[in-house]
């Protein structure tokens, strides 16, 4: 990978430049209070880009994969119905993505594109997007107390799947290129190259921004055995389902969730549109069946498939990694306080108490 | 009383009571809303209004905290704020309101409102909103009503007991029959019927129980030999009404629970009562077919 080196000031620069080669650049914006959000750059905006700021708990996924997006438009006319898929095609570069929401969207690729059949619509949104990520190396503004990448090894650095990283070293930025098309932004004259001292630089801020991280810990690996194992008892996922509220919150800001429902609704007098929609499986109509049967009756009976889905090892093999990027977005939203290291840890301890309990007895 | 103006309310729907043929009897009925909803149907003039995000307006919450949400995207053509439509009729009537925007409407507010008199968009535009009273002396609002630091005696805490049951629960009454909201049933629910995945939730339960239903824990429900989607009596000292039950651990033990959409149910056991908070002892038989 190649890096460059460029001044604090040429930063949004490179938002300029993607804009000149026709891109929708999405950036990261301040509301009020903690409240931050993705949004289309235009020259209005454009000098209140954010660099450092919390990462907005929408995450940007929505841009590969839209909240409620239109498949195929039905239209009646003369007793006849056509049918009319409607397909997206943006190009796009989302400026400013964490590195946890760019495994998010690698987990996405791998779900939608990596088997046999890949989804075209989704394909669609990604096959034009540019991906420049930016390191969170601001303690106070970019790791927020939820954020726990370095358990699920995704940041605070990424270290592939992005066209282009930035990394804030004081008066200066250092640009990695991942891709041809991000090495190719280099040609432009705000970038030099640099030296010896700034990989020295940016070796020691991430050793120091390690150590920064806040209260957030998720320890993975033995909760990744209890589960595909099927080790951990139902009183436990009991206690977990008793948390639920079941609003669906957690899918909605994770980063990683895939699920979508179809729907068909009407748009005129003679038309419709299927649209698909984010789905949670914390919603009991998720797993309804058709005949009115719903497998997963219980809250508990659901709120643990979310878990396998993340963290059984049948799904990492097929992923190639688990499905929590470690954004802290469940832990910040969820009411019952059940969010992704909250559960590892109910896990841990209430499996920890089983294996005690089956040392004492043997 | 000739004519009703209701502004983005929709009372055929909540009501228990037949509000439908109460319409009918005013000369003119005025609805402004987002949605052609029951109440429209009735309504001789319907203005549809913009939404939120469609225009720049404030909410004041239960939590007393005045925001302000900014307009965000362009309303479809054709539609105007609610208060601008408010305006304009006025004016047609002859009086001369002079509101240029929203912001205006809520100066006015600040003025005859002393615990508004701070709460400007220009101030509103800062955080998330204020908690009133936010007066021009308390510009950033008070976070507590009763705190002993603004100089107001603060709230009294009286420990509650625990409720006792229902009144006359006996041999022949033994459980109590509770009137509540439900999960996926807001309100009047206009908007949860304009989300995908909350549409999807609440018209499952009608699908599962299309003449709606009563909630009954499975214990209860084992002991009087109901199965779930039984069709189940309900007699209360008075009157009596048939139900479908659902049986789920959701409900405590002891108790009916009839959810809010449950009108005709509430109705007939309720009868006089009708307020829908009392709690109503009653005896549940499985209704032979
Ligand atoms: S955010 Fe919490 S309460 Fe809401 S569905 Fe998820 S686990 Fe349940
Ligand atoms: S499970 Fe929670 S912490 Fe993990 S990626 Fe999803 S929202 Fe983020």
């Amino acid at each position: 990978m190649k890096a460059r080196i460029l001044d604090r000031a040429d930063v949004l620069k490179i938002v300029d430049l993607l804009r000149q080669q026709g891109y929708e650049v999405v950036a990261p914006f301040y509301g009020r209070g903690r409240d931050t959000f993705f949004d289309t750059v235009t020259d209005q905006n454009r000098d209140r880009i954010q660099i450092h700021l919390p990462n907005p708990y929408y995450p940007p996924k929505r841009f590969v994969f839209p909240h409620i997006e239109r498949l195929m438009k039905f239209e009646r006319s003369d007793g006849q119905i056509h049918i009319e898929p409607v397909y997206e095609q943006p190009k796009r570069a989302i400026f400013g993505i964490r590195s946890c929401d760019l495994a998010g969207i690698y987990h996405l690729d791998r779900f939608y594109l990596g088997r046999e059949f890949r989804d075209v619509y989704y394909e669609n949104h990604r096959k034009n997007l540019f991906l420049v990520n930016v390191v969170c190396s601001d303690v106070d503004r970019d790791i927020n107390d939820e954020c726990f990448c370095v358990c699920t090894d995704t940041g605070p650095a990424a270290r592939d799947h992005f066209d282009l990283q930035l990394m804030d070293l004081g008066s200066e930025f250092m640009a990695v290129a991942g891709t041809p098309a991000g090495e190719a932004l280099f040609a432009d004259p705000i970038f030099r190259k640099g030296e010896a001292a700034h990989i020295e630089k940016r070796h020691a801020i991430l050793d120091e921004l390690r150590k920064r991280f806040k209260t957030t810990t998720s320890w993975f690996s033995a909760t990744v055995r209890y589960v595909t194992q099927g080790d951990i008892l139902e009183k436990t996922w009991e206690e977990i389902g008793n948390r639920c509220l079941e609003c669906g919150g957690c899918t909605y800001v994770c980063p990683a969730c895939t699920c979508f429902t179809v729907s068909d609704r009407p748009i005129g007098p003679n038309e419709f549109e299927r649209v698909r929609v984010w789905d949670a499986c914390a919603l009991s109509g998720f797993t309804r069946m058709a005949g009115g049967h719903n497998p997963r009756k219980a809250v508990h009976d659901r709120r643990n498939r979310r878990f396998f889905r993340k963290l059984a090892h049948f799904f990492i093999q097929r992923e190639l990694a688990m499905a929590c990027v470690g954004c802290g977005r469940c832990a910040a939203v969820c009411h019952g306080d059940i969010g992704m290291p909250s559960v590892v840890e109910m896990i841990r301890r209430a499996t920890g108490e089983v294996d005690k309990h089956e040392r004492a007895s043997h | 009383m000739k004519a009703l103006w209701l502004c983005r309310y929709d009372p055929v729907s909540s009501s228990l009571f037949d509000l439908a043929g109460s319409l009918g009897q005013f000369e003119l009925v005025v609805v402004q809303h987002l949605f052609m909803t029951d109440t429209a149907k009735y309504a001789h003039v319907i203005l549809p209004t913009t939404a939120f995000g469609e225009e720049r307006v404030s909410f004041t919450s239960t939590e007393r905290r005045i925001q302000l949400a900014e307009q965000m995207v362009e309303p479809s053509p054709g539609l105007t704020p609610a208060w601008e439509q408010i305006v304009r009729v006025a004016g047609l009537m002859g009086a001369d309101w002079d509101y240029p925007s929203a912001a205006a409407v809520m100066e006015e507010i600040g003025e005859v409102v002393p615990f508004y008199g701070g709460a400007s968009y220009e101030n509103l535009s800062r955080e998330y909103g204020r908690q009133w009273p936010c007066t021009k002396d308390q510009p950033l609002g008070t976070r507590f009503l009763f705190s002993e630091d603004n100089g107001r005696k603060p709230f009294k805490f009286i420990p509650v007991p625990k409720p006792a049951p229902a009144p006359a629960s006996s041999k022949d009454f033994p459980l109590t029959l509770v009137c509540g909201s439900s999960l996926y049933y807001w309100n009047q629910n206009v908007l949860i019927r304009h989300s995908e995945a909350l549409r999807r939730e609440y018209s499952i339960l009608l699908i599962d129980y299309p003449e709606g239903f009563v909630e009954l824990n499975p214990e209860d429900a084992k002991g009087l030999g109901v199965r779930d989607g039984h069709k189940v009596r309900i007699y209360a000292e008075a009157a009596s009404a048939v139900s479908t039950a659902r049986v789920t651990a959701e409900v405590r033990k002891g108790t009916v629970f009839v959810p809010y959409f449950e009108h005709d149910l509430e109705r007939q056991i309720l009868g006089e009562r009708r307020d829908g908070s009392a709690l109503v002892p009653v005896r549940v038989e499985r209704e032979k077919a």
